[in-house]
């Protein structure tokens, strides 16, 4: 089978609120699949949200036993570099357009918005421009040269929506079956084997994901990015949130 | 206007050009920069741009946006900048979005159908970015000591930023309200209603059904079609003290331009199309736009709370 290779390179700032300590929101160096079905058009969303529930099942029912995309992780773009992660920390406030805006301290506050819980400044840790990732595209029963077509190579990402763009690579997975180490972030609900060893897992919103992990199942061996690097193994079958839906 | 997001995007191409002295920081004092690699013939080059945030730009055009709205339409319910007092269904807030209304009956979010991309100036910190003393005495005679002394970084006039504005699922009266906004707003940057007098020139209109190239690329690209169109070399171009505008929108047209025939689904809207939009940005015109837009905007919101809110 062949899957498609996706780089994602971030030309503006792109933040998520992954950890929020205080008045800090930090971004984990990881972008989740949720997002990447949204941005990548599989899945659409609405503009305006009235019940306040994410509804990823059923936002993806049409597209889920079609294709599967992998969380992203930081890539190494050349063959010896390093996959690391440049970020950009920023104040940013929220003020009205009064000319006006007198401030009152909480314990005597007329307009009792005090002690309620308004915006007002926060410091934000955001992926800087120029950050690669790399995530899978699995097409499931169809040509991976046609699904690579329909994806765009802009896409939106984040809080703030910030701009990424997107080069696609097919490549060739070789299916094989027994252990293996996995080569690629999974999300915790998207397959059903538990890992036998050397889990390294990350609690993240809205999905854990494992990171690195011994598995026994059926994987595909997928080519590397760089000649004459090992191939990168990931579990066969993978289907967005399947352990979380009712038909699996 | 319907509540599933669409394919369809409108790209607004802008080449903000400062005509003063302007701020864009965020602690008030140093200049927010990033670090940018350049790649052009046979050379490349890093170099440090300054930025100006995708939200410094949206900020200053909502609130310009709600002033035109203020103008020209008339609502019951007021509709602020203020985050927890907004009126969702007027043109402004369906169009930009809303995270709470004041209605505590009717708890919706509404997602921006505007979208904006950090700019980046086309020449690096060290040649558009000058350190200026500032203190506030206030008229006292004596004063103890105090910390109004600052020498905030100031971004130099004629600073140049490629922006590209996106509206996706818009509808024509939108799309108008936005260039209105675009051609009208002339503050940005910290302090906006004193200082930082920015000339948006608008470049052109593309509409297709996938979204073009960043701002990133489209500086990036500036600053190689400088380079090639002289002898200059790309650091050269970073460093220049002064570059020319009308040469810079044309290239900022060509990258986009570009990036549309090499297979990003867009087209560009017939320059006559795009000069009329402009024009419609004077009040009685655009205040036609508005009313007829008026309505759906409240419809597009009522909608939605209806089918979802069941």
């Amino acid at each position: 089978m062949q899957v498609i290779e996706a780089t994602l390179t971030t030309h503006g700032k792109v933040g998520f609120a992954s950890r929020e300590v205080g008045r800090m929101t930090d971004t984990d160096p990881c972008i989740l699949n949720t997002a990447l079905h949204y941005a990548l058009g599989l899945a659409s969303g609405r503009y305006v949200d009235v019940i306040h529930q994410p509804t990823y099942i059923e936002d993806t029912a049409d597209v889920v036993d079609d294709v599967y995309v992998t969380p992203a992780a930081p890539a190494r773009i050349e063959r010896q570099g390093t996959a690391r992660t440049e970020y950009l920390t920023t104040n940013r406030n929220a003020r009205s357009d009064t000319y006006a805006t007198p401030n009152y301290p909480a314990t005597d506050d007329p307009t009792g918005r005090a002690d309620k819980n308004l915006p007002t400044f926060e410091r934000e840790r955001a992926l800087a421009p120029e950050n690669a990732f790399r995530f899978y595209v699995f097409p499931y029963g169809q040509e991976a040269s046609e699904v690579s077509t329909r994806l765009p190579s802009y896409i939106r990402l984040g809080k703030k929506r910030g701009k990424g763009h997107v080069s696609y690579r097919i490549v060739d997975a070789e299916r094989r079956s027994g252990t293996f180490n996995l080569g690629h972030p999974l999300s915790v609900y998207d397959h059903d084997a538990m890992p036998t060893g050397g889990v390294v897992m990350k609690q993240m919103q809205p999905t854990p994901v494992w990171f690195e992990g011994e598995f026994d199942t059926d994987h595909y061996a997928i080519e590397s990015p760089f000649p004459n690097e090992s191939r990168i193994r990931y579990p066969a079958g993978a289907k967005f949130l399947a352990t979380k839906r009712d038909d699996v | 206007m319907t509540n599933t997001p669409g394919t369809n995007y409108t790209t607004i191409l802008v080449l903000r050009e400062l005509e003063s002295h302007a701020i864009f920081t965020t602690n008030g004092e140093d200049a927010d920069i990033a670090s940018l690699s350049v790649v052009g013939d046979g050379a490349s080059i890093e170099y440090s741009p300054g930025i100006m945030f995708m939200r410094k730009q949206t900020g200053s055009d909502r609130r310009m946006g709600k002033a035109i709205q203020r103008e020209l339409l008339n609502y019951e319910e007021d509709d602020s900048m203020e985050v927890n007092n907004m009126n969702p269904r007027s043109v402004e807030s369906a169009l930009y979005g809303s995270a709470a209304s004041g209605d505590d009956d009717v708890d919706i979010g509404v997602t921006s159908r505007v979208m904006y991309d950090t700019a980046f100036s086309v020449r690096d910190a060290s040649a558009c970015i000058d350190e200026k003393f500032q203190n506030a005495p206030g008229e006292d005679y004596a004063k103890g000591s105090r910390s109004t002394i600052r020498e905030p970084d100031f971004f130099e006039p004629g600073s140049l930023f490629p922006c590209a504005i996106t509206l996706r699922d818009a509808t024509p009266a939108e799309v108008a309200f936005v260039v209105a906004i675009t051609k009208r707003n002339k503050r940005y940057g910290a302090a906006t209603t004193r200082l930082g007098r920015v000339k948006n020139h608008i470049l052109g209109v593309y509409t297709g059904d996938e979204e073009g190239p960043s701002n990133r690329e489209l500086t990036a690209n500036v600053i190689t079609s400088f380079a090639a169109e002289s002898d200059y070399t790309l650091s050269d171009v970073v460093q220049s003290p002064a570059l020319d505008i009308a040469e810079a929108s044309e290239y900022v047209q060509d990258a986009y331009d570009a990036a549309c025939t090499e297979g990003v689904a867009q087209d560009p809207v017939d320059q006559a199309v795009v000069n009329e939009l402009v024009e419609m940005a004077a009040d009685d015109e655009l205040g036609a736009i508005m009313e007829a837009q008026q309505p759906h905007s409240a419809e597009f919101i009522d909608n939605a709370i209806k089918t979802d809110g069941d």
